[in-house]
């Protein structure tokens, strides 16, 4: 990217919450704000189905402990109320070691079975949420935990509007910027690592496993880790999710959610950033986008006949398996990427 | 001693239900070493159309037998194209792409299916028109409902049916030489494009039975009832070797069993911490498990990756 | 003098098929030796026990005197024995250079925090990678194809190729499953030069090839299999004109 193309960006991503708030409301900024979470946690996923090729199908989970650490440490449920700078990093922590738990079995499988297996484990988390609150009351069951902490870091809340210069900045646009570092820390990095020597030895595993383990790769050691960094990825921005939010239950994090995920990943071409990001911001914004559906129906047809929000989860499927026949580089894949698939 | 053989009733039904969708997977495995994700969903689409088929005749006041057959063979029907169509115009022009592109369409399938299914049928539970078969029969305690006769003979005659056809005829001949290497099948003039569309077939067709049988037995068909039925006939096949039939059934029996006992006694070996809503969890462990230390299953053997 | 690599005795089957009964190997440090032997005769298997790919039934290996893992392939390549394969085994979507980085990762050590925040001492690894790899591709004569995708190679650069990706591993043993197969005279013949070059370097070789001839010219010692078994073993000399090589070897090919 040129320079006068980087400043143009950084113009548009500063003054975007400004833009939408005015014109179309405090709704879509915060529809805005919950898409930033979306790409954070796509980003996570791309590791380990873009750069490792480890089709992770519960990837939802590690959402939800980031989400329930957070909650956990910072709600009346149990009457503690820790910082953010210690709960988001124990988060991401605490959603590391659950990849590592999980990625440690299933190293040695076959990729489909990974897939069956990392969908039965999103599920089974779910499960212990969900039946956590008998006999001792951890999780709080199906009611979920409410009364969450807002986000603030020492006495700056994210859930109060603040006057900066003269400037009115509402809670939203702030929580805006929040998310925004994340997002901008997690390209970056994700960036880094895809240009490392760590990210070429994931990627070698994706493309040959045999052939990279006799190069003298540690493909078990190597797969964990991908595991962990798209977990710690998943579990910060639950963290964000569950104070944002102010109140978390398990149906969140449901498979469906896993599949959601992945289609940003996929829709956006795996493996490439920017086609990642796009494709998240795409995805979570394009419900809302589909919500009149509903109401035109109403009004030309008298009732609902197409549930919108089922007909949108019909559309990314039929997208996914149309994408997979004819583009599987995704719809914004960097022009390499683009040559891979399309090998005679 | 009355309550375990009770356990080992329900679970012996159970049991046979997942045999019978466990067959689907396997036999599309076995071909083409492919996990059909969308499998669990025809289970699904057998169970809501069998219901709706069920409504309308028993509304036009057809008798229950006639009924019951009509649904059976409009389900059956209904899944056969579903399954040929998957098979054709997804998964077919995938088969030598990499590894990820079928997965993620059957992923992709999976959600058409089940997003299609509540766009039909709505997002509600739906009760199932009761067949009548929930007389029950006791002895010394033990109570059997004609319903659960029906399952398990009616499983079983299909999953011997299933063995028959592929150790006796030609059909079968020609899907195991496939399943062994499908190029030298090729040559030796085997149609392998039919001989994989009939394993999705036959796959569907079995779903569609035990889409209506579990829609009878627990008389509740929902559009996301697919994704625990798939994955637990998902782990019987694995359980039993996938790729291998008998396999398939030894597992989902085993499966059946081991859910029936554990949901009885789960609570009681852990002093109440965990309860029989875990029981989807033991099915899982079960699987990771069998995974970890003995991936090939009971009956598969271990096929190394060719170097 | 204790031999680089030592395999001792090692046997092999796979359900009833005795894969491999009791063969013994040595390659000495520096050396280039052949392993030769029809269709099926267990050389491929034989490299895949050595490198730790499959697990022998019985049997020893030694690696400079010590016991070489046993299962771990990416051990064995830290120990500095590395293999390239028949059907070759590329990473076929990342260009020419990024193979060969692959192979350098064994020998570097920038992890997660390195790539992270960019000390100035991962820099200069990074740097290093990069600059001998496009050494290496500059041996074998490869570097004008550095940024093209390695499955767009033709034939015989992804042989080359597989070559400098293992040699970016720094092995004391390179070992070659048929680099040849598939080839022309000249292309032959200028692979030799290049296996010939590798062992000025320094580094043994252990090849499996089908063409006596071609082999002969180029090994010190030759070790012959046929169905599992050791035929016989020998100066290339020995070897060609030893009976029943000849029986074996012309017997399977006339037919």
């Amino acid at each position: 990217m040129t320079l006068a193309g980087r400043w143009l960006v950084a113009v548009l991503l500063v003054s975007c919450p400004f833009v939408v708030e005015m014109w179309l409301g405090r709704g879509w900024l915060r529809i805005l704000d919950f898409a930033l979470l979306s790409v954070l946690l796509a980003l996570g996923l791309n590791i380990v189905v873009g750069y490792a090729g480890l089709l992770d199908l519960g990837f939802i989970a590690f959402f939800g402990v980031g989400a329930y650490v957070y909650a956990l440490l910072g709600s009346p449920q149990f009457g503690w109320h820790w910082p953010l700078w210690l709960v988001l990093p124990l988060g991401a922590m605490v959603a590391a070691s659950f990849g590592v738990a999980l990625g440690w079995p299933t190293l040695g499988l076959r990729g489909d079975y990974l897939a069956i297996v990392t969908m039965g484990f999103g599920e089974i988390i779910r499960i212990f949420l969900n039946n956590l609150n008998a006999p001792v009351n951890i999780t709080n069951g199906p009611q979920g935990i409410t009364l969450i902490d807002p986000l603030h870091l020492g006495h700056w809340s994210f859930s109060r509007a603040h006057t900066i210069l003269g400037w009115q900045v509402s809670s939203l646009t702030g929580t805006y910027f929040l998310f925004l570092g994340f997002v901008l820390a997690a390209v970056l990095l994700s960036g880094r690592l895809e240009h490392s020597r760590i990210g070429r030895a994931w990627m070698a595993i994706r493309e040959d496993e045999l052939a990279a383990a006799s190069m003298g790769l540690d493909t078990r050691r190597l797969k964990l880790l991908a595991f962990a960094m798209g977990a710690c990825f998943g579990g910060v921005s639950g963290g964000l999710f569950a104070g944002f939010q102010g109140f978390v239950s398990p149906e969140s994090f449901t498979l469906q959610e896993s599949v959601m995920i992945l289609c940003m990943v996929v829709l956006g071409g795996m493996g490439n950033l920017r086609g990642v990001v796009v494709g998240a911001l795409l995805l979570a914004l394009l419900p809302e986008l589909l919500r009149p559906v509903g109401h035109w129906q109403v009004r030309w047809l008298g009732q609902v006949w197409l549930d919108p929000a089922a007909l949108r989860l019909f559309l990314f499927g039929v997208a996914l398996v149309i994408l997979m026949r004819w583009r599987p580089e995704g719809l914004f894949p960097s022009r390499a990427r683009a040559r891979e698939w399309h090998r005679p | 001693m009355v309550t375990l053989l009770q356990q080992l009733l329900n679970g012996l039904t159970l049991g046979c239900l997942y045999a019978l969708v466990a067959l689907g997977y396997t036999l599309v495995y076995g071909i083409l070493e492919l996990i059909n994700f969308a499998h669990g969903d025809l289970v699904m689409v057998g169970a809501l159309v069998s219901l709706s088929v069920l409504r309308w005749a028993l509304g036009w006041g057809w008798p229950m037998w006639a009924a019951l057959l009509l649904a059976l063979i409009v389900a059956m029907s209904v899944c056969a194209v579903l399954g040929v169509a998957l098979e054709r115009l997804a998964y077919r022009p995938l088969r030598h792409a990499p590894k990820l592109a079928p997965l993620i369409t059957a992923i992709g399938l999976s959600m058409v299916l089940e997003q299609g299914a509540s766009l039909i049928w709505g997002r509600g539970y739906l009760t199932f028109p009761d067949v009548g078969l929930a007389h029950p029969w006791e002895w010394g305690g033990v109570v059997v409902t004609t319903m659960q006769g029906v399952i398990v003979m009616g499983s079983l005659t299909l999953l011997g049916g299933l063995l028959v056809l592929v150790q006796r005829t030609a059909l079968g001949r020609a899907m195991r030489a496939t399943a062994q290497n499908p190029m030298a099948a090729q040559w030796l003039g085997i149609n392998t494009d039919r001989v994989i569309l009939t394993a999705f077939l036959l796959g569907a067709v079995l779903a569609a039975v035990a889409g209506l049988l579990i829609g009878m037995y627990y008389q509740v068909a929902h559009y996301t009832m697919g994704f625990m039925v798939g994955l637990k006939a998902f782990t019987a096949a694995v359980l039993g070797g996938i790729g291998n039939l008998p396999g398939a059934v030894l597992g989902g029996l085993l499966l059946g069993l081991l859910e029936a006992l554990g949901a009885g006694y789960l609570g009681d070996w852990t002093g109440g911490w965990l309860g029989s809503n875990y029981k989807d969890v033991f099915a899982f462990a079960m699987l990771i498990l069998v995974l970890i230390f003995h991936p090939s299953g009971l009956l598969g053997r271990h096929a190394p990756e060719k170097v | 003098m204790t031999a680089l690599l030592d395999a001792q005795q090692i046997s092999k089957h796979f359900g009833g098929v005795q894969a491999l009964q009791q063969v013994s190997l040595q390659v000495p440090a520096g050396a280039i030796i052949g392993l030769i032997g029809p269709n099926g005769a267990g050389k491929t298997t034989l490299f895949n026990v050595l490198t730790g790919m499959v697990r022998q039934d019985g049997g020893s290996i030694l690696w400079r005197g010590a016991p070489l893992p046993v299962g771990e392939p990416h051990r064995v390549a830290q120990a500095g024995l590395v293999r390239t394969f028949q059907n070759i085994r590329l990473f076929p979507q990342m260009t020419v250079l990024e193979n060969v980085m692959v192979g350098f990762h064994v020998r570097t050590r920038a992890g997660v925090l390195g790539a992270w925040f960019q000390s100035a001492a991962v820099r200069r690894e990074e740097q290093e990678i990069h600059d001998r790899s496009h050494e290496w591709l500059a041996w074998v004569g490869l570097e004008a194809m550095a940024h093209r995708e390695a499955g767009t190679l033709p034939y015989g650069a992804q042989r080359r190729l597989e070559m400098a990706r293992a040699l970016a591993t720094q092995p004391a043993l390179l070992a070659l499953d048929e680099p040849v197969a598939g080839m022309n005279t000249v292309e032959r013949q200028s692979m030799a030069q290049l296996i010939a070059r590798i062992r000025e370097r320094g580094i043994a070789l252990l090849i499996i090839e089908h063409d006596v001839r071609w082999i002969a010219q180029l090994c010190d010692r030759i070790t012959v299999l046929d169905y599992g078994r050791c035929l016989a073993e020998g100066t290339p000399a020995e070897i060609q004109a030893d009976a029943r090589v000849i029986e074996a070897y012309l017997g399977h090919k006339s037919s």
